[in-house]
């Protein structure tokens, strides 16, 4: 199941907000850190690759 | 009663027929003729509606119907006349007090007086007429539909529509041979982008009009889907004869009109009532021509910004974007243990626990530390 920019940005930022206030087991730390570490993955693939649909349309727009 | 007075006016033939006494018609009338003139020697003053003018352009005369109305009905009805020696100057300085020709449906002040002619009978001879009466009825009748149409809460209802982004096709209420139609046309012919008018032919302005107008308007209003927007455009025609717009019936048609309505009445006098409840009321048919052009440009102007900012737009929003990933990942990066480790910091557990405080802490107890590159285990002493 692939993700939208949207949701994985909306998980991330909840995850930050936990790693940033809750207590959490050092287990749970490192499985947390590693879950945003993909999320920001996810979200800069996205997006690089919305930055090269846009330059398309836009340069297709400009012909 | 008119046997006396035919004897006394008039000495009459008498003839007779199998003893019963006869007279002529011509007879009769000549008496009554006789009797009306001695009874009204003078002119004086009569307040009434012109129901029908009347007028005869070939020999100048004019023969008004003159009624009377109470609740709509007639209760008094009298024919009359205006010799072409009095209708001209009696016409011209109407037109110039009222803005309106002597015209159906007017409510007129007149000096008349009483004739009886043998052939045509009763009539008033008018002989002047107060146009500042008219003036005032006119005005008390354009309160009225401005009333009227308050109370019926439409006054704002056409303004409240929503004009087309793209007006494209338009119907016109217009006289072909109009120079208001011509003027509208050559502006409308100047669009970048074509835009197609439809004629609806219609009288513009005095008598017919307000039927004219109407009815080209409903006809209108049942195909509206075809439309953006209906116009209406007079001109060339002077400021005589505009208070047909000032009709109830016409301006709650403006006013609950389907489309936007935008007129092009072409004046300097007083706004007419269907002008007030109009969409737009431009004051003259170029001016129309030029709002609907306006409209055009104006879309062509939105679209052109969008064509040359939606580059910029659409980079602000991913730059925003890269932003706040970037910002995101440094958060991530200070809250991972193992940064925070290298930076000499070490974790402490207890039976797999983190150990936060010294409390509860007893002799005895193991610990277990966990440093950036290894672990060690302790006793507490």
């Amino acid at each position: 199941m692939k993700k939208t920019y949207t949701e994985a940005y909306a998980e991330l930022q909840a995850l930050v907000r936990l790693l940033e206030n809750a207590e959490i087991s050092v287990d749970e730390l490192s499985e947390k850190i590693k879950t945003a570490t993909e999320l920001i993955k996810i979200c800069e693939e996205k997006l690089t690759a919305t930055e090269i649909e846009v330059g398309k349309v836009i340069q297709g727009l400009s012909e | 009663m008119w046997r006396q007075n035919i004897s006394k006016i008039y000495v009459m033939e008498e003839n007779t027929y199998n003893d019963r006494k006869v007279y002529s018609l011509s007879d009769v009338a000549q008496s009554l003729k006789g009797v009306i003139e001695q009874n009204y020697v003078r002119d004086f003053y009569v307040k009434a509606e012109i129901s029908k003018l009347n007028y005869y352009p070939h020999s100048g005369h004019c023969y008004p119907d003159l009624v009377e109305k109470s609740g709509g009905r007639i209760t008094a009805q009298l024919r009359s006349t205006i010799w072409s020696s009095d209708y001209f100057r009696i016409q011209k300085k109407f037109e110039e007090v009222t803005g309106n020709s002597l015209s159906d449906g007017l409510q007129v002040l007149c000096l008349a007086r009483v004739t009886f002619h043998p052939s045509y009978g009763l009539s008033l001879h008018i002989k002047d007429v107060v146009p500042e009466y008219s003036l005032g009825e006119l005005a008390k009748a354009k309160q009225e539909t401005i009333a009227q149409l308050q109370k019926d809460g439409v006054f704002n209802l056409n303004k409240t529509l929503a004009f087309p982004l793209l007006p494209k096709h338009i119907a016109v209420v217009s006289v072909s041979t109009s120079k208001g139609y011509e003027d509208f046309m050559s502006i409308m012919k100047q669009a970048p982008h074509p835009i197609s008018t439809y004629l609806f032919p219609a009288l513009l302005q005095g008598d017919g009009a307000i039927l004219s107008i109407s009815e080209q308007l409903k006809k209108i209003a049942t195909m509206h889907e075809h439309f953006d927007a209906a116009v209406i455009v007079r001109g060339g025609g002077g400021d005589v004869g505009l208070s047909c717009y000032d009709n109830y019936g016409l301006a709650s048609l403006v006013a609950n009109f389907p489309l936007p309505v935008i007129t092009g009445i072409g004046h300097s006098t007083n706004v007419t009532v269907s002008e007030m409840v109009a969409y737009y009321a431009a004051i003259t048919p170029t001016d129309t021509a030029n709002f609907l052009l306006e409209k055009q440009l104006s879309f062509a102007d939105k679209l052109e910004y969008f064509q040359n900012n939606i580059a910029g737009f659409a980079g602000q929003t991913l730059t925003l974007a890269r932003q706040n990933i970037q910002l995101t990942k440094e958060k991530i990066r200070l809250l991972d243990p193992k940064n925070i480790l290298k930076r000499g910091f070490s974790l402490t557990t207890k039976n797999g626990k983190l150990v936060k405080s010294s409390k509860g802490l007893k002799q005895g107890d193991v610990l277990k530390t966990m440093f950036s590159d290894g672990e060690a285990t302790s006793i507490i002493k």
